[in-house]
């Protein structure tokens, strides 16, 4: 892996993290980050399309008229979280019952038009490939944070079950039941936890920034 | 004018392609999709049918009561209905014919109807009345928990109407099960103090000995526990009695209701002939049951009758 490369995947992940970063995707990262299951399955169901469509669309960006670059990306992205919303329903069920209508409004995840816009639409096939990629998998750790936060203080419980056969993987009570905070399993936890993870974020790079420029 | 028609034309391709991948998906997970769906139902078909095999019916339902269709090869038919009763979140329940028509089994899977009232429609009593009937048969009502029962009754209707269409059973749609016998008990002294039913004597026609009383009583709507009854200015429905006394034994020898104005469905079982009789002869001190799951209305006879032969007395 390049030096260049290795920098653009940490920019993914860190300062122009998707959700804390860019403060794209909200909706649902704020809907569905009640516990690390959902936010898995919905990392990785984002990052499959994100990879898949900048994949096709830098495939035939040489091809898509400019006038109806927007309507194919849509087209090419409805098809695929049709197609990820049609496995996930046949192999993960209590995945796909637990995300509802979320898989499907992963087509108006501005994350995805945006990286097909910004990126696939200009670059050749493989950073586009690795750009969706880091760009998902910053997305997946964000979700990660938000859930782990809320499911730790919500419900005390943190646990991991397989999505095909619903096996609980591990679950561990770390904070007894009497002292749960049930206000981060609500939208209200989901709203205060990103806004910390987002300023957190928001410092660090700032520090970086600051260190950078005393040198 | 090219422009734009090769513009669409790539589009239409572009579409078309997608269509196509989707299409493929499509063939390969539905299938699955229709088996797991089965596969969670199969717990709750057990319950009726243990260990058949089962598939499911296209549901040609009109109601929308009936939530799943599901055949038991050669055993019979399993309907899961949903329907609200009385609770604002609806009940769950499978029925299920035998190929001969006889009930095979009715198993509540959710219900958060009122214990002790709509309840009773999930409990053992109603459930062998209903095992014990076929599809051609109207299914009862229970007193006392009208509007569960009726939610039931209409989504077997809805089963039966489908089942008897399959097996082609001749029936009459429209027949309603004999009403149930009236429970009373909890017997109300007419020497109680029901003021609070205010019964206001309107008229009153004198014919001999007998004195016949036209009595307006506040109803279950007026009850206030407060004691605030009507400060909120609201003009409520009353029930109106006819009510006859004989001023020799200073006992009532009718009760007839001739206006309703409680609950539908409820307090109108009141106004059963069976249940007026039964303060015939009635005096100041004699004790009346009440109509189980109507006590307020009942209370409105006892207040009426009271009223009556207090102006008698006088």
């Amino acid at each position: 892996m390049s030096e260049k490369k290795k920098s653009s995947f940490a920019t993914g992940l860190i300062a122009e993290n998707p959700v804390f970063g860019l403060y794209l995707g909200i909706c649902s990262t704020l809907a569905i980050s009640t516990n690390i299951n959902n936010a898995l399955g919905m990392g990785v169901a984002v990052t499959f399309v994100l990879i898949m469509s900048n994949v096709i669309i830098s495939l035939m960006r040489k091809i898509i008229p400019d006038e109806i670059r927007i309507p194919v990306y849509i087209v090419i992205i409805a098809s695929l979280v049709t197609i990820v919303e049609m496995l996930i329903h046949a192999y993960a069920p209590s995945l796909y019952t637990a995300l509802g209508a979320f898989i499907s409004l992963i087509v108006v995840n501005c994350i995805i038009l945006g990286r097909a816009e910004a990126f696939a639409s200009k670059n050749p096939v493989l950073p586009s490939a690795f750009d969706g990629l880091s760009m998902g998998c910053g997305y997946t750790l964000s979700l990660l944070a938000i859930s782990f936060i809320r499911q730790l203080l919500g419900t005390g419980i943190i646990s991991l079950s397989n999505p095909f056969t619903d096996a609980t993987i591990f679950s561990v009570t770390i904070i007894p039941e009497n002292y749960i905070i049930s206000l981060f399993t609500s939208q209200t936890g989901a709203f205060l936890t990103f806004a910390i993870c987002a300023a957190a974020l928001s410092a660090y790079v700032n520090k970086q920034k600051k260190k950078e420029a005393a040198k | 004018m090219k422009k734009i028609i090769y513009l669409s034309c790539f589009l239409g391709l572009v579409c078309a392609v997608a269509g196509g991948a989707l299409t493929i998906v499509n063939n390969a997970t539905a299938p699955i999709i229709e088996a797991m769906a089965l596969e969670s139902e199969k717990a709750n078909l057990e319950l009726i049918y243990p260990g058949a095999n089962f598939s499911e019916v296209e549901n040609t339902d009109e109601t929308g009561l009936i939530k799943g269709i599901y055949q038991a090869e050669g055993l019979g038919y399993i309907y899961k209905v949903e329907n609200y009763g009385y609770a604002s979140t609806p009940f769950t329940f499978l029925i299920a014919f035998n190929n001969d028509g006889t009930v095979a089994g009715y198993q509540v899977l959710s219900s958060s109807e009122t214990s002790g009232f709509g309840s009773r429609c999930f409990e053992e009593d109603y459930s062998n009345q209903v095992k014990a009937l076929t599809s051609a048969d109207a299914f009862p009502l229970l007193s006392g928990a009208t509007l569960t029962s009726t939610g039931v009754t209409n989504g077997i209707d809805a089963a039966k109407a489908h089942f008897n269409n399959l097996q082609g059973i001749e029936y009459d749609p429209n027949a309603k099960a004999e009403a149930p016998a009236l429970a009373t008990g909890n017997p109300v002294s007419l020497s109680d103090d029901l003021s609070s039913f205010d019964a206001k004597i309107d008229n009153e026609t004198a014919d001999g000995n007998l004195v016949t009383y036209t009595i307006r009583v506040k109803g279950y709507g007026l009850i206030d526990p407060e004691g605030h009854a009507g400060e909120s200015g609201h003009e409520y429905a009353r029930n109106y009695y006819d009510v006859t006394v004989d001023k020799d034994t200073m006992s009532i020898t009718s009760v007839k209701m001739t206006s309703f104005g409680d609950t539908e469905g409820i307090g109108d079982k009141v106004n059963n002939e069976e249940y007026l009789a039964l303060f015939e002869g009635a005096t100041l001190d004699s004790e009346i049951d009440t109509v189980t799951g109507a006590t307020w209305t009942s209370k409105s006879v006892h207040a009426a009758c009271k009223a009556a032969l207090e102006a008698a007395n006088q």
